[in-house]
C-alpha cells in the first residue's frame, strides 16, 4: 500500500472532526470520499498532508510514518494537494506558480501548461485567471510536482458543466493515470467518471466504502 | 554638482541599504521595526575597522555585513518561529536592546596620541577615513551608487532564481509555500540574514560618511521608515523602495517643501497608501503591467527591424 491510514483521530478543542479512521491506498489507486459538508474531507486532507495535528493513529505513506511531520518535508515525499477554494499565488505569473522550487522534477513546465490548457496563459498574473482556469491551474501546480498520491479538494466546485466535463477529461488523461489520487468531490457523475471505489465519511468516521453509485445511494438516504 | 545634492543623493543611496534589508523581510512575509540595529552593528564594526585598525574601506564595510549578517541570523534562529505580530514585537525589542548596549559600549585604543572608539553615549568620532584617503563627496557618491547598483543587480537576478521565488511564494502564502515542498523558517532566515548583511553594509557606508555615530542615531524612527519605504515605493521590485526613499529623503526632506510637517506628510502617505496601494506604488501587477509592455515594445521593435531588412533584400 502506498498510503496506509490507521485511527486517524483529529480533534478541535473538544470537536472530534476524524474520528479513528482507517484508510488505505495501492500506488495506482483512485479513491473518492464523499460525505456531507463538515463530515472530515477536508480535514483527512489536511491531517494526512501535516496540515493538522493528529490526535491518535499514524499516517504510513510509502512504508515510512509520517504523522507529525513537518509539511514541507511531508510534500517532498511526493504528496501534492489541491484546495476546496483555489488557491495560488495570485500576484505570480501562472509560470511562477507552476515552476517547481525545492527541487527538480522529471515533468516540464511546458507539458504541464499543454495539458492542462493553459499555455496561452503562461505570462498572465494567477490572480487574473477565470475560476476554471484557476481550477486548472491547481491541478497543473501539483502535477509539476510529479507527485505519487495527489489529493483532490472538490476540483470541480464552482465550475460550468462544460468546464466540469473539460476538467473530467484532464483528470482521466493527464492526472489520475498511473498514480494515487484521493478525489473529494460532491457530484456523482464526476466520480463514476473518474473512480471505481469512494469511502463515504459520516461525522468523522468512515460509514463505508464501495462503488461511488452505492454509496450516494446510502448518503442521500 | 553642488555639495548640498551631493549629500543628499549620498543620504539617498546609503538609506536604501537599510531600505532594501526591510524590503528583503517583506518578501519572505516577515515585518522588522528591528533593521536599523544591524544597521548600527555595520557602522560601529566598520567603523572600527578603518578608525581603530587602519584598514581600507572594503574590509571594512565587508566586516560591517559580516557582523550584521551574523546578528540577524543569531537573532532570526531565535525569533522566526514566532508569527507576525510577535515577530515584529521581538524585532523591535532586539532594536532597543542593541541601541542601549551599544550606549554601554565603551571600547577606545590610543591611535596616534589620540584615544579612538565607541564611547557609550558620547559616541563615536574621529572616523576620518574619507579624509584621510582624499576621497572626495563626489567620489564617494558615486562609490556608494556603485555599491548599490551591484545589490539591485543581485535583486534582479535573485528575482530569476528559484529561491527568488520561494521568498516571494513563503511571503504570499506560508502555508500554500510549505504544501509545494518550501521550508518557510529556513527560507526566512536566509533572507534574514542577507537583511542584516545590506543593513551592515549600509551602516558602514553610513559612518564613513558621516565620521561620527551616536546611539541615537539607531533609534526605532529609522527602523519605522525603513519598513515604510518599501511599503511607499512598492514590493514588486527592488527599485520599489529605493523610490521609497527617494520620495522621503529626495523630496519631503531635502526640498523643505513641507518644513516642519514632514513627518505629517510622510505618515499621511504611508496611511494613504496602505489604504489604496497596500503594497506601494511599484507592487507586483504595477512591475508586471511595465515589464509586459517593455517586452511587447521590445519583441515589436525586433519585428519590424527584421522586417525593414527583410524588405530592403
Amino acid at each position: 500500500m502506498l498510503l496506509d491510514v490507521q485511527g486517524l483521530t483529529v480533534r478541535f478543542g473538544g470537536v472530534e472532526a476524524l474520528n479513528n479512521v482507517d484508510l488505505q491506498l495501492a500506488a495506482d489507486e483512485v479513491l473518492g470520499l464523499v460525505g456531507a459538508n463538515g463530515c472530515g474531507k477536508t480535514t483527512l486532507l489536511n491531517a494526512i498532508t501535516g496540515v493538522v495535528p493528529i490526535a491518535a493513529g499514524y499516517v504510513k505513506f510509502a512504508g515510512d510514518d509520517i504523522t507529525g511531520a513537518p509539511i514541507h518535508d511531508i510534500a517532498r515525499r511526493g504528496i501534492a494537494r489541491t484546495n476546496q477554494t483555489a488557491r495560488l499565488f495570485a500576484a505570480m505569473t501562472v509560470a511562477d506558480n507552476i515552476s517547481r522550487v525545492d527541487q527538480g522534477s522529471d515533468v516540464t513546465i511546458d507539458a504541464v501548461l499543454e495539458h492542462t490548457g493553459l499555455a496561452e496563459r503562461r505570462q498572465t498574473l494567477a490572480g487574473e485567471l477565470s475560476l476554471a482556469e484557476q481550477r486548472r491551474l491547481e491541478v497543473a501546480r501539483a502535477l509539476a510536482r510529479s507527485p505519487q498520491l495527489l489529493l483532490l479538494d472538490e476540483p470541480t466546485s464552482g465550475l460550468s458543466p462544460e468546464d466540469t466535463d473539460a476538467m473530467i477529461a484532464l483528470l482521466a488523461k493527464h492526472v489520475l493515470p498511473g498514480r494515487a489520487v484521493i478525489l473529494i468531490e460532491h457530484k456523482l457523475p464526476v466520480l463514476s467518471a473518474l473512480c471505481a471505489r469512494a469511502t463515504l465519511l459520516d461525522q468523522g468516521r468512515v460509514a463505508g466504502t464501495g462503488p461511488p453509485a452505492g454509496l450516494f445511494g446510502s448518503f442521500l438516504h | 554638482m553642488d555639495d548640498f545634492l551631493i549629500g543628499v543623493l549620498t543620504n539617498i543611496g546609503i538609506i536604501s541599504f537599510v531600505a532594501l534589508s526591510a524590503y528583503m523581510l517583506l518578501l519572505s512575509g516577515e515585518v522588522s521595526f528591528g533593521q536599523q540595529a544591524y544597521f548600527a552593528m555595520g557602522a560601529y564594526a566598520a567603523g572600527m575597522v578603518t578608525a581603530m585598525l587602519g584598514w581600507h574601506l572594503v574590509p571594512a564595510l565587508l566586516a560591517g555585513a559580516l557582523v550584521g549578517a551574523a546578528a540577524a541570523t543569531a537573532v532570526g534562529s531565535a525569533t522566526l518561529r514566532l508569527s507576525g505580530f510577535y515577530f515584529a514585537m521581538a524585532t523591535l525589542a532586539f532594536a532597543e536592546m542593541t541601541r542601549i548596549a551599544f550606549e554601554l559600549f565603551v571600547f577606545r585604543i590610543d591611535v596616534g596620541g589620540t584615544p579612538v572608539g565607541p564611547n557609550g553615549t558620547d559616541g563615536f568620532g574621529d572616523i576620518r577615513y574619507l579624509f584621510e584617503n582624499g576621497i572626495t563627496p563626489l567620489q564617494y557618491l558615486m562609490f556608494v551608487y556603485a555599491l548599490l547598483g551591484l545589490v539591485l543587480a543581485g535583486f534582479f537576478v535573485l528575482e530569476r532564481t528559484r529561491f527568488g521565488r520561494a521568498l516571494r511564494q513563503a511571503g504570499a502564502d506560508p502555508l500554500l509555500a510549505e504544501l509545494q515542498g518550501l521550508s518557510v523558517v529556513r527560507i526566512r532566515l536566509l533572507a534574514a540574514a542577507a537583511a542584516g548583511a545590506l543593513a551592515g553594509l549600509g551602516g558602514g557606508l553610513y559612518v564613513h560618511l558621516l565620521t561620527y555615530i551616536e546611539p541615537a542615531s539607531f533609534n526605532i524612527m529609522l527602523g519605522v521608515h525603513s519598513l515604510a519605504y518599501g511599503l511607499i515605493g512598492g514590493l514588486g521590485t527592488a527599485l520599489g523602495p529605493v523610490l521609497g526613499v527617494l520620495i522621503d529623503i529626495g523630496v519631503l526632506e531635502s526640498s523643505r517643501l513641507f518644513a516642519g510637517y514632514r513627518m505629517i506628510v510622510f505618515g499621511g502617505l504611508v496611511a494613504l497608501l496602505l489604504i489604496v496601494r497596500p503594497r506601494g506604488l511599484l507592487d507586483e501587477r504595477a512591475v508586471h503591467w511595465i515589464t509586459s509592455h517593455l517586452k511587447r515594445s521590445m519583441y515589436a521593435a525586433r519585428r519590424s527591424g527584421l522586417d525593414g531588412s527583410l524588405r530592403r533584400r
